[in-house]
Parts: C-alpha cells; structure tokens; sequence
C-alpha cells in the first residue's frame, strides 16, 4: 500500500516517484501545499473508494498518518 | 498568527492597502482601494463581511470576504452571501487549518444576518469548500456562445473563420421568430436600482433596453480572444436574448471575436449556442452553504431551481 500511496501523491503532487520519500511530511514538501492536500485526499478516496472527514484530512500531514487512516478506512 | 472578523466599515486605510497588496500577491492582479471600497459596499448593507488571517507583524496575510445581497427564494426575500477573494499569502498555504479559520471568524462575524452563502471557486479552492467547509455542490454552469471568429476555439479551423462569420451574419441579420414566455426561476436575486448601480459602475458596462427590457453587457481581452460578456439580460425570454445577442453583433462585430453567456440554464436562443465542454475555458462549479436551515431548505441545492448568471458575481 505505501508504494501505491507514494505513486498516488508523484502523480498529484507532479512530482518525481524517488522524491517521495517513507518519511515525507507537509511541512517539508514544497510542493505539498494546503490545496495540493485536497487533491491528494480526493484521490485517495477515489482510488480506495473511502471517504474521509474534514478531521481527518486535516490530521493527515504525513505519509505514515496517511496509510493509517486508509488502512483503518479498509479495514471496517 | 491571529484570526479575526471584520466589516468592511471597520476597515481602515491600512488594511485596505494591505488587502491590495495581497491581491498582487495572491492574483497578480491590482486593484486600487476604491475599487475595494466599492466592491465590497454592495447597497444591501453598504458593508461586506471579511475574515482576516494577520501575521506575527499584524499585516494581513489572508483574507476571505463575503457580499451579502438579496434574493428571492420561492417568493420569500433573502439574504444571500457571496464569497469571495479567497486569498492566502503563499508563506502560510502550508497550514490546511488557515482557510477554515477565516472561514470560522467571517461566519461568526455574520452571525445570523446571512441566510445562505454561495460561491463560483477556482479549481484550486473548490475541494477545500467541498470537503472542508462542509459546503454544496449545486450544480455547474454553461457557457453559451456565438463564435464570430472560430480559429478562437480552435486554432487549427483558422481557415473557416469566414464560415462562422458568415454563420453569425445570417444567424443575426435575420430576425428569427422566437419565443416571449419568461424563464423564471424561483431562486434569483433581487434587481433594484441601487443594485445595478453598484454592479455596473462605469462606462465600461454597456447597456441595451428596450419597451421595459434590459441587458448588459462588457467587452473583454482574454488572452488576445476579444469577447463580449452578457453580463444579464431581463426579462429571460428567448426573444430578448436573441435581441441582445444581436444588438452585440451589430455594435462591436469589427471588434470581438465571441460573444458569450454564462449562467445557468437559458430558454432555446437561436444565435447563441451551449458550448461544448471541450470548448469550456474552465468548469464553473456554484457551489453553497445554508446558515438557516429553518428559512432555505433543500430546494436551495438543485441547480434548476436558480436563475444565476455573471452578474451574481464579482467577475467581469
């Protein structure tokens, strides 16, 4: 899944695949900005067919919360 | 970083200047403080809602504004909010919380004068409406058009211009017969003399009347593509908009390469044709928000409830 979910946010963010790195976070990815999070939040739900709350979009800054809460999502 | 809610009456110079800057900033786009001052004293209330981000040196780095205007909701008045000027200094659009917070200190400034707030956003803002505000989609708008040069829309038919400016001359040189019945639909704004005054101030606004109907219009350069505007046209009959549609023709013809309306969706007109998507510049998304669920209902969310075109907003 984390391979996927890095694949995911390149693409969103156009960025190269080897930027992304295990321990990426908002904070320290230029191109991960505050609207580029909703996009990658629409395709997540749209890949994994979940939908996530404002909350939890909002909490989602980095890669490891990210597949935290697709896993949780999947998994109920 | 500090949030908070203020009306435009509460502003001072300082702010309006700093409010300007951001505009550069965040639209490469200036604007002078009268037309601030202007803009954001619409006649419902001679004053607009802002909620306002400062920094740690108390300028304003973010900014979202809302016009409140008023409407009729199935016969009933109502005072609807227009949002706009959604703006966030590029230092702080890390931070997912700022919009929402500027969200929270405009709302609670409003408190309950506005019962419902609607907006057209850019594609970058519409999922943080969406999916963060908690807002609507209501529906999309159209775009319908009368190319005068097609090469406009597609630059590979430059040698068909001919066609569709002889297509526009025998489409407006002969008066088609068509329909009086008005379109009305049962959510649009209130037009009072004060309200067109406000939203169209200067020369650069064109009007057409005739025996009791109105129209307006505005050229514009987009992207060396000229192209004349119809603002609103009122009544919404078949017969008056073909009339504008040609009146526009007649008047500027020399000098525009499409005449353009964008709104929800009009009565059948002959010399004016809904554009294919592919032929959209953007996608124009009305999306809202109701503040009193006990006065607008669910209503409010279907599109073919609303009579809304570019003079409901701030553009062009």
């Amino acid at each position: 899944m984390k391979d996927k979910i890095k694949k995911i946010m390149a693409s969103v963010f156009m960025a190269d695949e080897k930027t992304i790195a295990d321990d990426i976070r908002q904070g320290d990815f230029e191109k991960w900005d505050s609207l580029q999070h909703l996009n990658l939040m629409v395709a997540l739900e749209g890949h994994y067919h979940i939908t996530f709350e404002p909350e939890e979009i909002m909490d989602m800054t980095d890669l490891e919360k990210i597949i935290r809460y697709v896993e949780n999502k999947l998994n109920k | 970083m500090k949030y908070l809610g203020k009306a435009t009456s509460q502003l001072s110079i300082q702010e309006f200047k700093q409010i300007k800057d951001l505009f550069i900033e965040v639209f490469n786009k200036s604007v002078s403080i009268e037309q601030l001052q202007t803009k954001y004293s619409a006649p419902l209330r001679n004053s607009s809602y802002h909620g306002l981000m400062l920094n740690d040196a108390d300028r304003i780095a973010g900014a979202l504004t809302v016009i409140p205007f008023e409407y009729d909701f199935f016969n009933t008045k109502a005072v609807f909010g227009c949002a706009v000027d959604l703006m966030v200094h590029k230092s702080y659009r890390k931070d997912i919380t700022v919009m929402k917070r500027m969200y929270d200190a405009v709302t609670g400034l409003i408190g309950d004068g506005i019962d419902f707030l609607y907006a057209v956003p850019n594609r970058n803002s519409y999922q943080y409406f969406l999916k963060i505000l908690g807002w609507h989609e209501i529906g999309k708008l159209n775009y319908y058009l009368l190319p005068l040069r097609v090469s406009k829309l597609f630059s590979k038919l430059k040698r068909l211009d001919f066609i569709s400016k002889s297509a526009a001359a025998i489409l407006n040189g002969v008066k088609w017969p068509s329909t009086t019945s008005v379109f009305e639909r049962p959510i649009a704004k209130t037009i009072t003399p004060d309200f067109l005054t406000y939203r169209y101030p200067s020369a650069r606004y064109k009007k057409i009347e005739q025996s009791g109907k109105c129209a307006f219009y505005t050229t514009v350069d987009e992207a060396s593509t000229m192209t004349a505007y119809i603002i609103d046209a009122w009544p919404l009959t078949s017969g008056w908009l073909s009339e504008v549609t040609r009146n526009i023709w007649r008047n500027e013809r020399q000098d525009i390469d499409l005449i353009l309306y964008v709104g929800t969706t009009i009565p059948f007109v002959y010399n004016l044709f809904k554009a294919p998507i592919r032929c959209e510049p953007r996608s124009l998304h009305l999306i809202g928000k109701v503040l009193k669920p006990d006065k607008i209902d669910k209503r409010i969310n279907q599109i073919k409830n609303w009579q809304f075109n570019l003079s409901d907003l701030d553009v062009r």
